[in-house]
């Protein structure tokens, strides 16, 4: 019988959903890759976690906070020692601490980023600092959430600590999913080409930039409109703008208006992203002086055909 | 024969409301048929409109003044601030700690009317430490009540009952060290404001636009059929983070929505949930 593929060591996609299949009927097909699925379950190897925090009591509370059946939790006092440590064992999840004693966490987190083989591997940041918004900016582009340290906060390193290391990821592995995507990268007008990306909303920042990049497209981002106009003065090479509306500090027709004013800017391409489905708010986009829109949740493949239209003007 | 005139009406209203749909890009499909027949009467008596449900359609097609009325009128904006005071209060208890945690804190106030309960939460953020990083985005589909509520001002006649509302919810300080009375108004602090986000939003056709850590959304759900509440709620669960919490009005559940299960009870009575999926 070949329904159960091989144990695949990269494969990352174990379902620890398959009890949910039992509760429909089911059909002989979903039964056998239910069936894949408990084996699956069955042998899969334990989860890893690795836990950066120079405070000895510390690392072990949270070890013993986190530590159950499946979880194997590694200590590393040092940002060295997880360095040296994350390039012998494979870990699913990693816990750090900002202030190490040999490199500041975010250090540890742009190497972690910066190493192919490493760089998918959710990071937790647990910390006791108080952050700023800028900081909170740049460690929400490394790590996958930030928890301070609180009261209560050791409920929510749990919670989230146990859905990264038990997450269900996309059935392809990662280097399959890159090829794929690589075939379809049509042609290359896209190629080399700045673009601003204002929004507040970090989950579209994350997979508008990915795919963009993916095309070979340069991105710069900002969070609100005032951002986006001191961006443009630093950045006088962008050709086309990505623009969120609902923004706090200034909005996206604001923003707009004010671009517009800029003589270099006055008609750079600005297309609206919006979470609005009516004609009138549309039309108001137009009014605002954007050049196009499109709906949010955002579509990849129309956007970047979209991109294509305008990159042509 | 009544029940056949009934039927009629029924028929003759959901006829109405889909013309409006493709003339306005209003969608008041899937209200409640019985609540939004009842103030469709109350419409047409009030502006002494004689000529049925056929009548009033032609003349909302035709004048958008009407129109503009007609929605303020139909859509209920009832609301308060510290509404259901219990409510504010499990909120300080058993919710804002655990949100403490986050470096910056994003809330949605979705059919949030004139605005009362987005000052409420945001004194209430301020008070437990909170608002200087947090952004409250407050949404209703009703330009005038948007405009509204971004000014702040309130009646002052209103304040001693607010007053009441605000101590039952477990308020820390003077309700009066909030706003500043003037020709008969209450003036709202500005530095309240700075932390919110005004626009206007249409839970029946916009879609999800930013990721929070808590949705609000009290009183507005019960206007609407299951399959727009089911709807409405998917919507929500797509724009919590993993464990973000909402919270619904007093009459309304999660029963009709297909992510039931996807949510836990944080407090049962005071219809706060928990994403936990
Ligand atoms: C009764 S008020 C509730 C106000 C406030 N949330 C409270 O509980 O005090 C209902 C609000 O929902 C708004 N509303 C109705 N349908 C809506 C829709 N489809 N999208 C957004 N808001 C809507 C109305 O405009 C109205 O302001």
């Amino acid at each position: 019988m070949q329904i159960i593929s091989g144990h695949d060591k990269r494969r990352e996609g174990y379902d620890l959903g398959a009890f949910d299949y039992l509760k429909k009927p089911l059909s002989k097909e979903e039964l056998a890759s239910s069936f894949a699925r408990i084996e699956d379950f069955v042998n899969k190897k334990l989860k890893k976690l690795l836990v950066v925090e120079d405070n000895k009591q510390q690392n072990k509370a949270i070890i013993e906070l986190i530590g159950n059946g499946d979880v194997k939790s590694y200590p590393a006092f040092s940002g060295q020692e997880a360095h040296d440590i994350l390039q012998k064992e494979e870990f699913d999840c990693i816990i750090i601490d900002l202030g190490l004693p040999d490199m500041s966490g975010i250090e540890l987190m742009e190497r972690i980023k910066n190493s192919e083989h490493l760089k998918r591997i959710p990071m937790i940041v647990y910390t006791g600092k108080d952050i700023n918004r800028e900081e909170s900016t740049k460690l929400n582009k490394l790590a996958h959430t930030v928890v301070l340290k609180t009261v209560d906060s050791p409920e929510r390193l749990f919670d989230e600590t146990n859905l990264f290391l038990h997450r269900v990821e996309s059935k392809l592995p990662a280097e399959k999913q890159e090829i794929i995507r690589k075939l379809h990268r049509s042609d290359e007008v896209l190629i080399n080409k700045k673009i601003l990306v204002v929004d507040d909303d970090m989950r579209n920042i994350f997979s508008i930039t990915n795919a963009l990049e993916e095309e070979g497209i340069q991105c710069v981002i900002a969070e609100n409109g005032k951002e986006a106009i001191k961006v443009l003065k630093d950045h006088q090479d962008i050709e086309i703008i990505l623009m969120d509306i609902m923004m706090p500090e200034m909005d996206g027709f604001e923003a707009t208006r004010e671009i517009r004013k800029i003589p270099k800017f006055c008609d750079i391409p600005i297309i609206a992203l919006t979470a609005k489905a009516m004609k009138g708010d549309r039309e108001k986009c137009l009014i605002a002086g954007m050049s196009d829109y499109v709906s949010k949740p955002v579509n990849i493949q129309k956007l970047i055909s979209l991109l294509k239209v305008w990159s042509y003007q | 024969m009544m029940v056949e005139t009934l039927e009629n009406e029924k028929e003759s209203l959901a006829q109405m409301m889909a013309i409006l749909y493709r003339h306005y890009g209003f969608d008041f499909r899937n209200y409640a048929p019985s609540s939004a027949g009842r103030r469709v009467k109350y419409f047409m008596k009030t502006h002494q409109l004689e000529d049925g449900v056929s009548g009033l359609t032609k003349l909302l097609l035709s004048d958008e003044e009407v129109f503009a009325q007609f929605v303020q009128e139909f859509t209920v904006n009832v609301t308060e601030m510290f509404r259901d005071p219990k409510f504010f209060l499990s909120l300080r208890e058993n919710v804002l700690p655990r949100l403490a945690s986050y470096p910056l804190l994003k809330f949605w106030v979705a059919g949030c009317s004139t605005g009362e309960e987005v000052y409420s939460l945001a004194i209430m953020l301020k008070e437990e430490g909170l608002l200087d990083r947090s952004l409250i985005y407050a949404t209703d589909l009703n330009p005038k009540v948007i405009h509204n509520a971004k000014k702040g001002i309130f009646s002052l006649e209103l304040m001693r009952d607010y007053t009441a509302n605000y101590m039952a919810a477990g308020g820390k300080n003077a309700f009066s060290d909030y706003y500043i009375a003037k020709y008969g108004s209450a003036l709202f602090d500005k530095s309240l404001q700075k932390h919110m986000v005004f626009s206007t939003h249409n839970l029946a056709t916009d879609g999800s636009f930013n990721e929070f850590q808590m949705i609000m959304c009290r009183n507005v759900l019960i206007y609407f059929n299951q399959t727009l509440q089911n709807k409405v709620i998917k919507l929500f669960y797509e724009s919590l983070g993993n464990f973000g919490y909402l919270a619904l009005g007093s009459r309304e559940s999660l029963l009709f929505s297909d992510h039931r299960l996807d949510f836990r009870e944080t407090d049962r009575k005071q219809k706060i949930f928990k994403r936990i999926k």
